[in-house]
């Protein structure tokens, strides 16, 4: 477990990954496009804007949602919705994974890496999978998003930085921005907790 | 009054919000004209270039809805807006100490290109340089609280005035919004 919670709600991300997202509508997407597959199914990188509407038993915000299509290295903490992701491989800027410092893949920068992007879902190991990288959360897309996700403590209105869990497993979360070398993964107007 | 000034032509913005902007070569039919219903999506964005008068380059717009403005000033072109509500993000004010989340270090910034009235919607300079191509009183001097030193901005309460205006980064829990070409005078 981090070390506190954020509902997904609040935090709006800034999309760092390479390239300009297309934007795109939900009905020209396949069925089932947020769920993780063995094979890729698009180009690494590959980014799509949308926008988000709202569910009404999900706190969400109307606006824009970026994803990017991610495949994943080797998990820490089982991921599930919500969970932060951040590049674990050198020599695949696309390969991500939630484990700070441990295991076969662990994060590259897991403290300050303005590379981040956010589960859909639970994701197999070596899956490929959208992830959201950019804008407001994609809860009408992707509902599992929804809710809380966890945090380092002490996150207070203002910028996000990628931050280890200070406490129990080596979990990559966000967290507030310590030092100048934290790159801002994005904003949130409420404090966790 | 703020504490100091810079020309519209000696800086640039830097686009934080949600989603990507349209690219556009001509812009919507009475485009600084605040309106009571949405005509747009909230935080849609267009992009479009900005030639003949100011910078040469890429502007970008945003359509935003004013959420209380401040009375004692109220909104006018090249007034700083930061948003307003945390649930609606895309509800701006222009006044620092009243219903504003962060008032300064806000990422999210929209500059006004005319008056507006209380819960009106209307487009927001939000990136790139300066539009005054397309919006002629966005051309001139802006607020600052005499920080600005060539390099990043941040957005700040310019502390009199009830003013948000520019101002160097001055942390790292600020967010850079902008490059200055030139120091405020």
């Amino acid at each position: 477990m981090a070390d506190s919670t954020i509902n997904t709600a609040y935090m709006i991300l800034f999309d760092r990954w390479p390239g300009v997202a297309k934007r795109t509508n939900y009905a020209d997407m396949p069925s089932a496009w947020v769920t993780p597959t063995v094979t890729a199914t698009y180009p690494m990188g590959e980014k799509i804007c949308m926008w988000n509407s709202l569910r009404t038993t999900i706190l969400g915000i109307n606006g824009w949602t970026t994803f990017v299509y991610l495949r994943l290295g080797t998990q820490g903490t089982t991921i599930v919705a919500g969970d932060l992701v951040v590049p674990c491989l050198a020599t695949d800027i696309y390969r991500v994974s939630n484990d700070a410092t441990g295991g076969t893949t662990p994060a590259l920068d897991a403290i300050g890496s303005p590379l981040a992007a956010i589960a859909l879902s639970a994701v197999t190991n070596d899956y490929y999978a959208w992830f959201w990288c950019g804008g407001v959360a994609p809860t009408w897309h992707a509902a599992a998003v929804g809710g809380t996700t966890p945090t380092a403590d002490g996150v207070v209105i203002g910028l996000l930085g990628a931050v280890t869990a200070a406490t129990g497993t080596n979990e990559t979360v966000p967290g507030p921005i310590a030092a100048d070398t934290t790159a801002p993964i994005g904003y949130t107007l409420k404090d966790d907790g | 009054m703020a504490d100091s000034t810079l020309d519209s032509e000696l800086f640039v913005l830097f686009d934080f919000w949600p989603g990507v902007a349209r690219h556009v070569t001509t812009l919507p039919a009475a485009f600084t004209t605040a309106v009571e219903t949405a005509v747009f999506g909230p935080g849609e964005k267009i992009c479009i270039r900005n030639s003949g008068t100011g910078i040469e380059g890429y502007s970008t717009f945003i359509y935003l809805q004013v959420g209380t403005q401040n009375s004692a000033n109220l909104i006018a072109a090249k007034d700083f807006c930061v948003p307003g509500s945390a649930t609606t993000p895309f509800v701006v004010t222009n006044n620092p100490d009243a219903n504003v989340i962060v008032k300064t270090g806000s990422p999210f910034v929209g500059v006004a290109l005319a008056a507006s009235t209380n819960a009106y919607w209307n487009w927001y300079w939000c990136g790139g340089v300066c539009p005054e191509a397309h919006v002629a009183d966005l051309g001139g001097n802006y607020i600052t609280d005499n920080s600005v030193a060539i390099g990043p901005m941040s957005i700040s309460d310019c502390g009199t005035g009830d003013f948000m205006g520019l101002s160097v980064t001055g942390a790292d829990t600020e967010a850079v919004i902008g490059m200055a070409y030139a120091a405020d005078p």
